[in-house]
């Protein structure tokens, strides 16, 4: 289970994050739903400990293990994974290299060539990128919906735990996001990670059947519910009486 | 791939050769080369391009000294230049251009890095078009790479042009690892010092071909 509590965050001198609390049960999917500029990206770098974001009070724990202090790289190790809106791009690193070192590090000993190549051409096939991918630079050169695609093959290889996606939906077409949105709920169904869901729109939830859905405003959470929210705050928008009269299911 | 030995002015016609170069040669080219320099002790040289001559030059440099190399390119020729710099102590390295036909086009792509703490390297690309010239193409893409706090990389793009019909470019990047890619890699679980060993590794082998990546390969403490 993951809890955060009494949150707060700072980036570039301002807190964005104030007195966040949320809880994720393990194998939960979480929606975070709010206006623009509220915070919803910040907890997501934040719980991966991006350099820019810090962590100025309260705590992140999971499954009772204490994350505050954590490094990038230790937080990656304990499964955690951050599919963004625009994925980094990065020229002259391959996937392959990418993957086959992170895989041979994690495991501590040298990876088998022959079933690391197996494993990575059954995943391009599954997400729908050509195998040629495998030898492709990090997201170099790619539409944005092949980058999306190409997160989800580190996504297939890498199996983590826990999972944020921070506005995944955004600039995809509706073909596109029909393919992210099936092969995260494949993901889902196979693995049943813990997903943290940042999005604006519900297209992207039609694909999960059961869900909360929290309400950031101003750096902190105020309403957690039912999936039933997601059509309130559609229909009244964020800040309306219908969503503050709601039940709250924290 | 064949070795060329040059220990006195040469004029190479056509094929691809990896080079072992004197001091002060004039190195004349007519029709389509490539060549490899790498790691060669000389000093400086110059290579004449003749008109229709086409150059891939792949070049790496360990500077122990400072370094100058000369082109001059005549009508209708194609240069491109892929070098690499790895600098020890305080080096200057120095790439003379000069565009003395028609009809030209010289793409010089020059990335340098410190190899050892404390090290200065100062790269200057003086590229010069002839008056009365036409149609000329001058690229000059010049990236420094700071792998530490007391490193100093200095790079002076210098475009001497004296005539209008002219397109000339140039690029000049200084900077340590981009955060956001440092940030990338380690999320994934990679440990920081190999994921900035990857970041090294694919800014030292952009556009190097493989004999170049083998020589690379064999030092492996510049990827530290």
């Amino acid at each position: 289970m993951l809890e955060i509590k009494n949150l707060v965050v700072k980036a570039q001198e301002k807190e964005i994050l104030n007195d966040f609390n949320l809880n994720i049960d393990n194998g939960e999917i979480m929606v975070l739903m709010g206006p623009n500029g509220t915070g919803k990206s910040t907890i997501c770098k934040a719980l991966m400990h991006h350099p820019d974001y810090e962590i100025i009070s309260g705590v992140i724990k999971n499954n009772g293990k204490l994350l505050n202090d954590l490094t990038p790289t230790e937080i990656g190790r304990l499964g955690f994974f951050l599919l963004g809106q625009n994925p980094t791009e990065i020229e002259g690193i391959t996937n392959a290299e990418l993957l086959r070192s992170i895989i041979g590090e994690i495991n501590g000993k040298k990876v088998d060539v022959f079933a690391f190549q197996k494993k990575l051409t059954e995943v391009c096939k599954l997400v729908g990128l050509p195998k040629e991918f495998m030898h492709r630079d990090i997201n170099f050169n790619m539409s944005g919906g092949e980058k999306k695609k190409n997160e989800l093959l580190h996504l297939f290889m890498l199996e983590p735990k826990f999972i944020i996606l921070d506005e995944i939906d955004s600039g995809l077409d509706v073909d596109a996001l029909k393919v992210v949105g099936e092969l995260l709920k494949k993901y889902y169904d196979m693995y049943q990670p813990t997903m943290l869901i940042v999005t604006h729109h519900a297209d992207i939830l039609k694909y999960f059947e059961d869900y909360k859905v929290s309400i950031i405003n101003d750096g902190k959470i105020i309403k957690t519910g039912s999936k039933d929210l997601v059509s309130l705050i559609e229909k009244h928008g964020f800040r309306s009486n219908a969503i503050a009269g709601s039940e709250n299911h924290e | 791939m064949n070795r060329l030995l040059v220990v006195e002015d040469k004029k190479i016609t056509s094929g691809e050769y990896n080079l072992e170069l004197n001091e002060n040669v004039v190195i004349n080219i007519e029709g389509n080369v490539i060549l490899h320099d790498i790691n060669n002790i000389n000093k400086e040289f110059n290579i004449e391009l003749e008109d229709n001559s086409n150059l891939d030059l792949y070049l790496i440099k360990k500077s122990e000294c400072d370094y100058n190399i000369s082109f001059s390119l005549l009508n209708n020729v194609k240069l491109n230049l892929n070098m690499l710099i790895l600098n020890n102590n305080k080096n200057k390295v120095t790439v003379n251009i000069n565009m003395l036909g028609n009809s030209s086009k010289a793409i010089l792509d020059i990335r340098g890095m410190n190899i050892d703490n404390d090290s200065n390297l100062d790269i200057i690309c003086n590229g010069y078009v002839k008056k009365d010239t036409k149609d000329n193409e001058l690229i000059e893409n010049l990236k420094g790479l700071i792998k530490n706090e007391n490193d100093t990389i200095k790079i002076s793009p210098v475009m001497k042009i004296d005539t209008n019909e002219v397109s000339a470019n140039h690029l000049v990047a200084i900077g340590s690892f981009n955060k956001e890619e440092l940030f990338y890699l380690e999320s994934l679980g990679l440990d920081k010092n190999n994921a900035r060993k990857m970041l090294t590794n694919s800014f030292l082998k952009h556009n190097m071909k493989n004999i170049e990546l083998e020589f690379l390969n064999l030092g492996g403490d510049i990827f530290e």
